[in-house]
């Protein structure tokens, strides 16, 4: 049996294989695109006000959420100008693409869920390798490269803070835009995903530096 | 509701699973490949991406693409998250995985993506200067 | 690069897509979204400007989507 069956760390095309698999399988499967930093802000900035709107939304049943749509729209605008505009459309040929079906947003707690099982994922992941360990630091590397101790934890508050924020303003993270994303060649997600990598690779290098 | 929870469940713990089994739930696997010490990580992602997109071409239409305006927080963004990557091994599903194998400091990091993304639409009204192309998330 | 025409958040809006559907809601979008100036009446737009939350059923006139 070849040794990253349970030993080491699985190869390159491995993981390439299952990457690829997953993101275009939850794709197939939930018409969804993978993203994991979508989770966190589902999980923390919903407001209870918009979680329920969105599963009203989406339990709704489509017929009488159209009738509802409609409705509202007659009582916004009054019928004549409705049924004007309706006479407007249809004598200038419709120019707008399609545009694609609205996203189906998921409830708060099914965000938690996937969030919490990702750590139960790694656990057995762990275990099955034989590496799970109860440790207070990230390693001998991480700790030679950042002061070790309570230095490296305080490296790790703030350098969270940092993710956190950094894949909340550029909307996607490796998940989101890189996977997800520049599989798609969209352009924000090539240049957001160049970028974190880039300032990934040279922070790494300038860590080293002053390690030394 | 219930079938829902099941499946992002089982989605979850085979991503963690993945994740952990190649690599990058470990610190020092995520740094030889960021100073180019070991591309076996960095294969595995660009070749993840090829797969994927000869998997979105095949299975399913490409065509689809939003055009979204360019936003200057996606440079913005991801030069902090890159910063934040590099010091902490760790993305927002990486932190995770690291939590479940043990690493009980990755609380630490936790703690601060939760406070940065918690950060993120308040500082965004008072002190960024660009526009957001959408209202929600 | 700015938009002269149109609302900023078009492309990640929960309603937008809904509007086009059918005929008739298409004039939501002609006199809130695609217009250069009204756009900026939306109640969403104004609200998630503001740092509000902005709940999926909320319309462009401040109403909510009857559901």
């Amino acid at each position: 049996m070849p040794s990253w069956v349970f030993h080491d760390y699985w190869p390159w095309w491995l993981g390439a294989i299952f990457f690829g698999g997953f993101v275009v399988g939850i794709w197939l499967l939930e018409r969804r695109l993978l993203g994991v930093s979508g989770s966190y802000a589902a999980a923390i900035e919903l407001t209870r006000q918009e979680d329920e709107a969105a599963r009203r939304l989406d339990e709704a049943d489509p017929q009488a959420l159209d009738e509802a749509l409609l409705r509202a729209t007659l009582e916004a605008f009054g019928p004549e100008a409705v049924a004007e505009f309706e006479k407007e459309m249809a004598a200038t040929p419709s120019d707008t693409a399609a545009v694609a079906a609205p996203r189906k947003l998921l409830p708060r707690s099914v965000h938690v869920t996937f969030l919490v099982m990702l750590a139960v994922g790694g656990a057995i992941g762990a275990l099955a390798q034989g590496t799970w360990q109860l440790r207070f630091d990230l390693g001998v590397v991480h700790e030679a490269l950042t002061g070790g101790g309570v230095t490296s934890l305080l490296v790790l508050g703030f350098g969270g803070v940092l993710v956190g924020l950094g894949t909340r303003m550029a909307g996607g993270c490796t998940s989101g835009h890189g996977l997800s994303g520049c599989s798609r060649l969209v352009p924000t997600s090539l240049v957001s995903t160049g970028t974190f990598f880039g300032t990934a690779i040279a922070t790494s290098f300038l860590l080293e530096v002053l390690a030394r | 509701m219930i079938g829902l929870h099941l499946r992002f469940a089982i989605y979850g713990l085979v991503f963690g699973f993945a994740l952990s089994r190649i690599g990058f739930g470990d610190f020092a696997e995520v740094h030889k490949m960021f100073v180019f010490e070991d591309l076996r990580l960095f294969l595995t992602f660009a070749g993840g991406v090829a797969v994927s997109m000869i998997g979105f071409i095949t299975l399913a239409k490409l065509s689809q693409i939003p055009r979204r305006r360019f936003n200057p927080g996606s440079v913005v963004g991801g030069v902090l998250f890159g910063a934040g990557w590099a010091v902490t091994g760790a993305c927002p599903s990486i932190v995770l995985v690291q939590l479940g194998q043990g690493h009980v400091s990755a609380l630490a990091t936790l703690a601060g993506v939760i406070i940065g993304v918690a950060l993120y639409r308040p500082l965004h009204q008072r002190y960024l200067p660009w526009e957001l192309d959408s209202c929600s998330m | 690069m700015s938009d002269t025409k149109g609302c900023s958040h078009i492309s990640g809006c929960e309603l937008y897509p809904r509007f086009s559907l059918k005929g008739a809601l298409r004039i939501w979008q002609e006199r809130y979204c695609n217009s250069p100036t009204q756009h900026q009446r939306c109640e969403r737009f104004i609200r998630s400007n503001a740092g509000k939350p902005v709940p999926a059923t909320l319309l462009p006139n401040g109403e909510e989507i009857p559901t």
